[in-house]
């Protein structure tokens, strides 16, 4: 009776923070990196800033035609798929270099980030595990959501 | 063999390789009308360009660039392979190429050459110009590129370096009659042995609202009846973003020693610009451009080449992130006051097709 209580009392607080259907930007737990603005990301994103305060961060997208790619990319870095297309095709033709590299599956793209420092990636919350933390809440717009 | 079929070939190759690739292609396209205030309009002042590009990343390392140019300018048609490029990344701060690729002599040269959607104005200072016969800066060469960015907390640095084939100046005359200038940054010159080099390094925090650059180019040049010379230019560039003013500057020092005669002599060149954006669509530029030569130097004189400043004002409406109109006004003046100053006017649609 006590364990049940307990679990419904954390799922009830889990569920204070953070949704299962929040799209969330995280990061590796041991990273430098522990909160980041909507404009932080959006440069990011779009390759323009490489640094967090001083910190190096990669980042990495969900492929082309991902659902919570399109929804990342319109909440975050205001950009439909049209003129993010013109935007990379410029930067390419400018030899300014490719954008970042993309993942098939949410599961790819945790390993990716999990396996280096100061990697960034955007998922649903529903994959959050105990390597990763929270630097930015994408559907409550709050930064470090965890 | 030519270089342009060993890329092809190991393009080839690489794609054979399974991996994670991506591509980017499209055509930028421009139609231009340029006549000179004094004459009426003739057919002869329209002129377009297409240019063709395919980027291909194989993966996080290797990716290759290929731009192909259909340019029918005022004076001759010419089709050629602009750019191209195969190059592998050991990491950001060091990668290495081989190919075809715009000489790093300053920003404008790198970052809006073809693409007429890509430039702010409808002509290039008109000593970086490529349309039109007198330009003689070298704004290609061919051979191994080494470059990369390292970033820091204040400032981020960037490089490239050549090194490359010799230049040979041409005259060509097209089937109107119309006489214009070619170089060809893939040659041998006759006796040379030494390879030119180029570098560029530039400054710049990672907002990027400004940037400072300078570059050093060395190379030997035949032009004329096998006259050869060796060309040094060194610069400086500049570009700075503050709220809705872009401000450009870009300064060469350019040096000749004639082979033969072992004459020395000197130009400068440089422009001033800056624009204002008045709101997403609108935006309104100023430069101004001059070339300061010594009438005495053979290349200048071989190429008839005088000195002179130009003032442009350019007016630009981007319709949307694939298509511009721009609108220009150019006052070209000669120090030589017996020659004819000449005004232009001249408009352009540039598009991007994806």
């Amino acid at each position: 009776m006590k364990l049940r209580n307990s679990i419904i009392l954390f799922c009830v607080c889990i569920n204070v923070s953070v949704s299962a259907a929040d799209m969330l930007v995280v990061t590796r737990q041991d990273s430098d990196i522990s909160s980041v603005t909507v404009t932080e990301l959006s440069q990011l994103w779009l390759k323009q800033i490489h640094q967090l305060a001083g910190v190096k961060a990669e980042v990495a997208d969900l492929f082309e035609k991902h659902p919570l790619r399109e929804k990342y990319y319109a909440s975050v870095v205001g950009k439909s798929a049209n003129k993010l297309s013109a935007y990379w095709s410029i930067r390419v033709f400018r030899g300014e270099g490719f954008p970042p590299p993309s993942f098939q599956s949410i599961e790819d793209l945790i390993i990716w980030i999990a396996a280096k420092k100061n990697r960034l990636g955007y998922i649903e919350s529903r994959y959050l595990n105990e390597q990763l933390k929270t630097v930015y809440n994408v559907t409550s717009g709050e930064e470090r959501a965890e | 063999m030519k270089l342009s079929l060993y890329i092809m070939f190991a393009l080839g190759c690489l794609s054979m390789q399974q991996v994670q690739a991506k591509s980017f292609y499209g055509l930028f396209g421009d139609l231009t009308v340029k006549d000179q205030t004094d004459q009426s309009l003739d057919e002869n002042s329209v002129s377009g360009v297409l240019d063709f590009y395919l980027a291909h990343e194989f993966n996080q390392q290797i990716s290759a660039l290929l731009e192909f140019v259909y340019d029918d300018s005022i004076s001759h048609v010419e089709k050629h392979v602009e750019r191209f490029s195969l190059k592998y990344a050991f990491d950001p701060s060091f990668y290495l190429a081989f190919g075809r690729f715009h000489t790093p002599i300053g920003n404008i040269n790198r970052t809006q050459h073809h693409g007429a959607l890509l430039s702010d104005t409808i002509s290039r200072p008109f000593f970086l110009e490529y349309h039109e016969a007198k330009v003689l800066f070298p704004l290609h060469v061919v051979g191994v590129m080494a470059g990369g960015q390292i970033f820091s907390d204040t400032l981020n640095i960037g490089y490239e370096t050549t090194v490359h084939s010799n230049q040979m100046i041409e005259v060509e005359t097209s089937h109107e009659g119309h006489r214009h200038l070619e170089i060809d940054p893939n040659d041998r010159l006759a006796g040379s042995i030494s390879p030119g080099f180029s570098i560029r390094i530039r400054g710049f925090p990672d907002q990027k609202n400004w940037q400072i650059a300078g570059f050093v180019y060395q190379n030997e040049a035949e032009f004329g009846a096998a006259n050869q010379l060796e060309e040094s230019i060194v610069g400086v560039d500049f570009e700075y973003l503050y709220e809705n003013w872009k401000f450009n500057a870009e300064l060469f020092e350019v040096g000749h020693e004639v082979n033969a005669s072992n004459n020395k002599y000197n130009a400068t060149a440089y422009f001033l610009q800056a624009g204002y954006r008045f709101n997403e669509v609108t935006s309104l530029l100023y430069r101004f451009a001059e070339m300061d030569i010594d009438q005495s130097d053979p290349y200048y004189a071989w190429t008839t080449l005088k000195q002179q400043h130009r003032n442009t004002l350019a007016l630009r409406f981007d319709l949307n992130e694939k298509h511009a109109i721009k609108l220009e006004l150019e006052q070209q003046v000669f120090a030589d006051s017996a020659l004819e100053k000449q005004t232009f006017i001249s408009a352009q649609w540039s598009f991007l097709l994806q």
